[in-house]
């Protein structure tokens, strides 16, 4: 075989690197972009990508079709183009914490270049504010206007209309009262009478209907707001929110500043600590020396604050992570030693089997609560508790917030996920090739290497399967537990949204659909790497 | 070492191998086999498939459980399994996620508990050269070829030093070119280390070729020893020599006509079932 | 009370047969019921195409002495052939017929031997092997006389039977003695190759051994179609049980019946049965006598001991 060349090396890499992922896909691409049979990649391109791609793009416009003709309580259901705007708003909303929550950490030299900095920006969008509200006022005057003139006719025809109808009713009325005297006189019989009042009645209902259309019309008009009014009115608003934003920062900078907050508490207890000094009376020292002593404490304390932030998608996003990550782990932690002792042991399977086949089918919702009564009982006061100290105190996991209701959550999260993981490492070790352990029989190995060179290297495949679909598993509850039990999380992102009905509600829940179903996809494609990696053999199920 | 025990190193007795029946007697696959090899020497087991052949090897390796009859080595009985009776399989039984100088090393470490790390390695290195797999000692199995394979695994079974070496149908999945180069590698290290060998095989040429003895089993039900042939040409042998031997045939057909009297043994047998199924039909009709 | 039965398998043939000079050895006991120093011959016969005949002879042999002495001090079957042996060359003088070789075969009662039958082989398509006990407890073929046999005389001293294997083996485990019809079709003869065996009409095994169970040797016979061992030979198997303590030495009493149409009467196998049993010993029958069948001249029954009591007959009547 010649040796291969570097562009080759480069080229089957890739193509490696591709298949271990699972993004088998793109096999093509890198063929083609190395020249092999472009022909036949190009129809693999067109049909295994193109076509999906086609596809997803049809049911998108299907979905931009049909959504703004089902009108519904909260509001029509969003075209993708208002849940992409969606996003975008999630996204400055985060920045704007973000901002926010520097500013308020900020102090001295950097404060005060950063005021400057805020202040600047103030009056630069306050002008621009302050225009394009005179450009919404103009807009607004001119489209009042173009509805006037377009209303006028229609309001005329309207008064006509009415009128008419009016004076024909007067008519039909004096018609029937002479009918009426007339049957009265016996000149005539009371059928008459009947199919004239039934006629008027008709001509009556004909007459409410034209005015109707005509109503309706006017309606049309006035409920019609052009889109450069909606632009105008949506540019100023989005400008005067970025004020009001930066108004509260420039409030975060200063007055609400910690460092500012810190200063005034120390301020207040050296002016206290003088006061002790010059006091007299036991009683005076005492007030006085009370009073520094709360000054100091609430300095220390207010050093100690942390920004209270408002919980973006992005942040239930990481902490939705963080917990199905925990979860995930006790998962895993119990189920393959557990595991690999009933694939190994008859007698342990047979003692597990009821309890797997009884606990399995259970819904997490009451996984959910009884997690949720035991797990609190740990934690009595969880704000002191070492565990959440601890927690929160980590560089990158402490701004998660840990508290008792991520704990179950992840507990939730890891009861569900457990049993997929367990039967599967289970089945994986019991169904060890009969030549593997015929080796390590004729080679007598102990129970020790058979577990770490047979059993498990073997098993493994099988183990990440297992441990796959548990997180799969595991992601799915984490959000129903999240929406259930108001833990942080995308979960509760999404009961938030159903719950407090803004105009971008129905949007942001589409969003955070999106954004879950993203997240699970990845965090599968990353067990499928995971497991094709420790796969022996190259063909390890995809998909 | 005693004459008595090196000409009989191995000592099988009565073999026997009965699987229960729920609806009768046990089935016995094997019975009463009886054979005993010199210290080294090789003896080749022939047979119909299914004859039971696997099973006495299985049995003499401790990886099946013997019904009846006793096994010895060197004059001490053994039981269950053990690197002092390595096996290759038919298939080479390689583990997938190891390198072959990692196979090899399972197995060294087993049986050299006390040499060091480089030491080891060393036996490893030297075996994997005998079997000629110098240039694949760092390859996974999934990048060799079956033959390579099996090499991998003749290497990990020599590498123990065992006292007897068990080879089931080590060629049967080898194409023949494959298969000849392996029984010349095979044959080679043998001679040159004197391995007590028990070759379990269908292919009468590689039995006439390979072993001292060939024992002809029966065929089973109650498998057991039909006869024994010596193959009194000297070691070591080449392979054109022996094919060109004036005798070469008469053992040829010595084996094959065994082979093919047992066949016909089986027809037989199965024509006199179907003879008393006939007849007890025929009892049955006469009876109604 | 034993009762024997009469197991037919039975071969007659008008031709000559293979077998065609029979002399019986006996070991007479001395008064005090130690044995004797030197075997005696008793009998001697000579098959002939027309008119078998006794040769008269009173000869005596020591251990070593002869070929029946020679079987006595090996314990074992022994045969002679070629044209150096000077014992062959004598008897062939004495009987005045041509005789390729020598057989003979010591008949042990328990530890005791009582006769050595010696039997001449003419010139015909056959052969006699002597299976023997080596090493690795396998047989192997310690002597043997062949005659048409080429592929399978030569393929035969490199194969070995372990107890239970092949016609030998099988004779070796049930310590009986058994004949294979049609060898070369049996599934129990599996020594079959090329064509030799093909025209193979009869073999038999014979287990020689001073302990029942323990084989020392098998004989194994094997005969053409044109050439039978004898005229008529049959394996007679007693289906007794051991003799019982108080009562030893039983009388053997016929009490089956042969299916086998052709041949004999049950009062005369029941005859030789009482004969047998009396003698403990090999038996000659003799026309003369009035104890064979019509048509022939001479017979010889000699009995195979399991321990004390008599097991199998063979009988071979000429």
């Amino acid at each position: 075989m010649p040796e291969q060349t570097r562009i080759e090396k480069i080229k089957y890499g890739l193509l490696k690197t591709i298949d271990v992922s699972g993004f088998k896909v793109f096999d093509p691409v890198v063929r083609l972009f190395f020249g092999e049979e472009p022909q036949k990649q190009v129809k693999d391109i067109t049909r295994y990508m193109l076509m999906p791609i086609l596809f997803v793009c049809c049911c998108l416009v299907i979905w931009n079709f049909v959504a703004p003709r089902h009108k519904t309580k909260s509001g029509e259901v969003p075209t993708p183009e208002q849940v992409w705007s969606a996003l975008k708003v999630n996204d400055t909303l985060h920045n704007r914490e973000n901002e926010k929550e520097s500013d308020f950490t900020l102090s001295d030299k950097e404060r005060d270049e950063r005021i400057k900095e805020v202040e600047i920006l103030i009056a630069k969008k306050e002008e621009e504010s302050k225009k394009l509200k005179e450009d919404l006022t103009t807009i607004d005057a001119e489209v009042t206007k173009k509805k006037d003139e377009s209303l006028a006719p229609l309001k005329a025809k309207y008064t006509e209309l009415k009128a008419a109808h009016k004076e024909a009713r007067a008519e039909r009325a004096a018609e029937a009262q002479k009918m009426a005297d007339a049957v009265a006189e016996k000149k005539s019989g009371t059928e008459d009478l009947l199919t004239l009042l039934r006629q008027s009645n008709k001509t009556k209902e004909l007459e409410k209907e034209k005015e109707q259309v005509v109503k309706d019309q006017i309606a049309k008009i006035n409920d019609d707001k052009p889109k450069v009014l909606q632009n105008a009115k949506m540019a100023s608003d989005s400008v005067a929110t970025e004020v009001q934003h930066l108004k509260k920062r420039l409030d975060y900078l200063t007055s609400g500043n910690r460092s500012m907050k810190v200063g005034k508490a120390k301020e207040s207890a050296t002016t206290a600590l003088t006061k002790l000094e010059s006091a007299q009376s036991s009683a005076e020292i005492l007030a006085a020396a009370k009073t520094v002593v709360k000054s100091e404490e609430r300095a220390d304390k207010i050093a100690k604050q942390e920004y209270p932030r408002a919980s973006t998608i992005w942040f239930q996003m990481w902490r939705s992570l963080f917990t199905v990550f925990i979860g995930f782990m006790m998962a895993a932690v119990v189920a393959i030693p557990v595991g690999i002792m009933c694939g190994l042991n008859r007698v342990a399977m047979a003692c597990l089997t009821p309890i797997i086949s009884i606990f399995k089918p259970v819904s997490p919702v009451v996984w959910l609560l009884i997690f949720q009564i035991v797990v609190g009982a740990f934690f009595p006061n969880p704000e002191t508790h070492p565990f959440f100290l601890f927690l929160n105190s980590l560089p990158i996991v402490g701004r998660l917030n840990s508290n008792p209701a991520l704990i179950f959550s992840a507990c939730t999260v890891a009861m569900c996920a457990l049993w997929p993981a367990l039967v599967n490492t289970a089945l994986g070790v019991s169904s060890v090739e009969n030549d593997h352990i015929n080796v390590a029989k004729v080679l007598r190995l102990g129970l020790w290497s058979r577990l770490t060179k047979i059993i498990i290297p073997s098993s493994l495949p099988l183990v990440f399967a297992g441990l796959r679909i548990s997180l799969g598993v595991g992601w799915m509850v984490l959000i129903a537990a999240e929406a259930l039990s108001s833990s942080e999380g995308l979960g509760k992102y999404v009961w938030d949204q159903y719950q407090n009905g803004s105009s971008l509600t129905f949007a942001n829940i589409l969003l955070a659909c999106f954004v879950i179903g993203i997240i699970g996809f990845i965090l599968d494609r990353i067990m499928i790497v995971l497991q094709r990696a420790v796969s022996f053999d190259d063909g390890a199920a995809t998909v | 070492m005693s004459k008595s025990t090196s000409n009989r190193y191995v000592e099988i007795v009565n073999l026997t191998k009965a699987y229960p029946n729920p609806f009768g007697r046990d089935i016995e696959v094997v019975k009463d086999f009886n054979m005993i090899l010199k210290k080294g020497e090789i003896v080749s087991v022939i047979g119909h498939s299914g004859c039971g052949k696997s099973t006495v090897l299985t049995m003499v390796a401790g990886l099946n459980p013997i019904s009846a009859g006793e096994l010895a080595v060197e004059g001490k009985q053994v039981s269950g399994p053990g690197p002092d009776r390595s096996v290759v399989f038919q298939s080479p039984c390689l583990l997938p996620w190891m390198t072959s100088l990692e196979n090899v090393m399972l197995g060294v470490k087993q049986c050299y508990p006390h040499g060091s790390r480089k030491q080891r390695r060393q036996i490893c290195e030297h075996y994997l050269n005998l079997v000629g797999l110098a240039d694949s000692m760092h390859k996974y199995p999934r990048e060799m070829s079956g033959g390579m394979q099996q090499r991998v695994g003749i290497a990990r079974a020599i590498a123990l030093k065992p006292q007897v070496l068990l080879l089931d149908e080590p060629f049967g999945r080898l194409d023949s070119l494959t298969r000849m180069d392996l029984q010349d590698t095979i044959l080679e290290i043998l001679d040159r280390e004197k391995i007590t060998t028990m070759v379990i095989t269908h292919d009468v040429d590689e039995a006439i070729y390979m072993s001292d003895r060939i024992c002809m089993m029966t065929n089973g039900p109650e498998a057991t020893v039909g006869q024994m042939l010596e193959v009194p040409f000297a070691r070591p042998r080449v392979r054109a020599e022996i094919l060109d031997h004036p005798r070469y045939y008469d053992f040829r057909f010595a084996l094959i006509a065994f082979l093919e009297k047992q066949e016909h043994a089986k027809d037989a047998h199965v024509k006199s079932v179907h003879e008393k199924l006939r007849e007890s039909q025929n009892e049955l009709v006469a009876a109604g | 009370m034993t009762t024997m039965t009469i197991k037919p398998s039975t071969m007659t043939s008008e031709s000559v047969t293979l077998i065609n000079y029979v002399e019986v050895w006996t070991l007479p006991e001395n008064d005090d019921g130690s044995s004797a120093e030197s075997l005696q011959l008793d009998h001697a016969f000579v098959v002939d195409r027309d008119q078998s005949r006794r040769i008269d002879s009173n000869q005596k042999n020591s251990p070593g002495q002869g070929i029946a002495g020679s079987a006595w001090k090996q314990q074992g079957p022994v045969i002679l052939q070629g044209e150096n042996s000077t014992v062959l060359a004598n008897v062939r003088s004495h009987a005045g017929i041509p005789i390729d070789a020598l057989l003979a075969i010591p008949i042990f009662r328990d530890y005791d031997l009582v006769n050595v039958v010696v039997f001449g082989v003419t010139n015909g398509n056959g052969g006699i092997e002597i299976w023997t006990r080596d090493e690795r407890d396998e047989l192997a073929i310690s002597g043997s006389w062949y005659e048409g046999l080429a592929s399978f005389e030569f393929i035969s001293q490199y194969v070995r039977f372990p107890k239970g294997a092949g016609v030998p083996g099988a004779c070796w485990k049930d310590g009986r003695p058994r004949i294979v019809p049609r060898p070369a079709e049996a599934p129990g003869f599996i020594r079959s190759f090329d064509k030799d065996p093909a025209h193979l009409a009869d073999c038999i095994g014979l287990p020689i051994g001073r302990d029942y169970g323990f084989a020392g040797s098998i004989i194994l016979l094997l005969s053409d179609e044109s050439k039978p061992f004898a005229r008529n030979f049959s394996l007679w198997q007693c289906e007794s049980s051991a003799p019982s303590e108080s009562d030893p030495d039983p009388t053997i009493k016929f009490s089956g019946s042969s299916s086998n149409a052709s041949d004999f009467s049950p009062a005369w196998c029941q005859q030789i049965c009482d004969e047998v049993a009396k003698e403990r010993g090999t038996v000659i029958l003799h026309a003369e006598s009035g104890n064979l069948p019509e048509g022939f001249q001479f017979g010889v029954v000699i009995p195979f001991f399991a321990k004390e009591s008599i097991n199998d007959l063979a009988v071979l009547l000429y």
